[in-house]
């Protein structure tokens, strides 16, 4: 009972100080000097992105080299997971699965999604959204599928640990070869325009943005099924 | 300074005090990384919030009209950009850390058969 008056007077002081601090921390109505260079110079201007989504050109352009290197956080966050899971045998068991209501139901509501998160990836440029948001879509439709059906369905289907494996690095492998090209090229490291195309057969790519998000799309969708796989062991799993 | 506000900043202080409580007290490893959770996200709402612009019918910062009229509209009206930018790598980070400490778990679940920090520590002896 001690312990409540105190917890009580405590949240009520923060709660009291947030009141009052939330006088100073009101919105402005004007733009800080970083957000407006960034709004003028995305699509048109002298520091063009070439992309009209202002997030994705910050995110892959103005502050390409945090995000590359965020992608290497991912990168080994994923891989300690395997490492830790790499010598523990799944166990396969027989249950009877669900009704033939459920399992149409995953199919179709897997195809949309599958769609959905496609799209958010390959609009990245254009509309928000981008590869991040894109392939942690897709790392729903296996998940749903181990659910729906089972793991062994997922992995009779062509979808095991190996192959995500390789489709992950195919990703990432992209994002460091298109990072490191325009060095080669003669410009800056995550250069984008004037070393990619604007535009290409007609189609706005925004030089390499498109490409970082496809590429970004295909590793955080795989990564987070190879967690998806090994999480969906069977309790138990390292008895055998 | 609008009533809204005073509760959404309320509501902010509230809930890092009551994560902060919970990842320090609670005893149970699944409770703590929960807890973690809800602290990350809270953190990504209040730097949302800094980036919020005080005029009538904010844009997301999306250029939708290809002209220098259509900036001017953006620059006039379109929130920061850039805690968005920073935000959706910080959703990234922290999902892919909440399941590195997910896997802590389940491995010390599967060898030691609690998640109670406890039982794990040998404090009731």
């Amino acid at each position: 009972m001690k312990k409540l008056i105190t917890l009580s007077i405590i949240l009520l002081a923060v709660l009291a100080g947030a009141y009052y601090l939330s006088s100073y921390l009101a919105p402005r109505a004007e733009l800080n000097a970083l957000g407006e260079f960034y709004l003028r110079n995305s699509y048109f201007g002298e520091h063009s992105a070439g992309s009209p989504e202002v997030v994705t050109a910050i995110l892959w352009d103005y502050r390409g080299l945090d995000t590359y290197f965020e992608t290497a956080v991912l990168f080994m966050a994923i891989i300690s997971a395997v490492s830790i899971f790499r010598n523990i045998p799944s166990v396969s068991f027989h249950p009877r699965g669900f009704t033939n209501i459920t399992k149409t139901g995953v199919k179709i509501v897997g195809l949309i999604t599958f769609v959905a998160a496609a799209t958010t990836a390959f609009h990245g440029h254009i509309t928000p959204g981008g590869g991040f948001q894109g392939g942690s879509m897709l790392a729903v439709v296996p998940l749903l599928v181990i659910v729906g059906f089972s793991k062994k369905a997922l992995e009779k289907a062509g979808l095991n640990k190996e192959r995500a494996l390789v489709i992950r690095t195919i990703g990432l492998l992209t994002i460091a070869l298109a990072a490191f090209y325009p060095l080669l090229a003669g410009g800056r490291f995550m250069q984008n325009l004037s070393i990619y195309p604007k535009e290409l057969y007609g189609m706005l790519v925004s030089g390499s943005l498109s490409l970082f998000n496809m590429a970004e799309f295909l590793a955080v969708g795989a990564g987070f099924t190879i967690i998806f796989l090994l999480l969906s062991n069977p309790e138990g799993g390292s008895e055998a | 300074m609008t009533f809204a506000l005073a509760l959404i900043v309320s509501s902010i202080a509230a809930i890092i005090i009551i994560s902060l409580y919970g990842i320090a007290v609670r005893p149970n490893l699944v409770k703590k990384i929960i807890c973690l959770g809800i602290f990350s996200d809270i953190i990504n709402v209040a730097v949302i919030l800094l980036g919020y612009r005080a005029v009538k019918n904010p844009l997301p910062p999306v250029l939708t009209d290809y002209s220098q009229k259509g900036v001017e509209e953006l620059v006039r009206g379109a929130v920061d950009p850039l805690p968005q930018a920073l935000t959706i790598t910080a959703i990234v980070i922290g999902l892919a850390i909440t399941v590195l400490m997910a896997y802590g778990a389940i491995h010390i679940q599967r060898k030691y058969g609690t998640v109670d920090v406890r039982k794990l520590v040998r404090w009731e002896e």
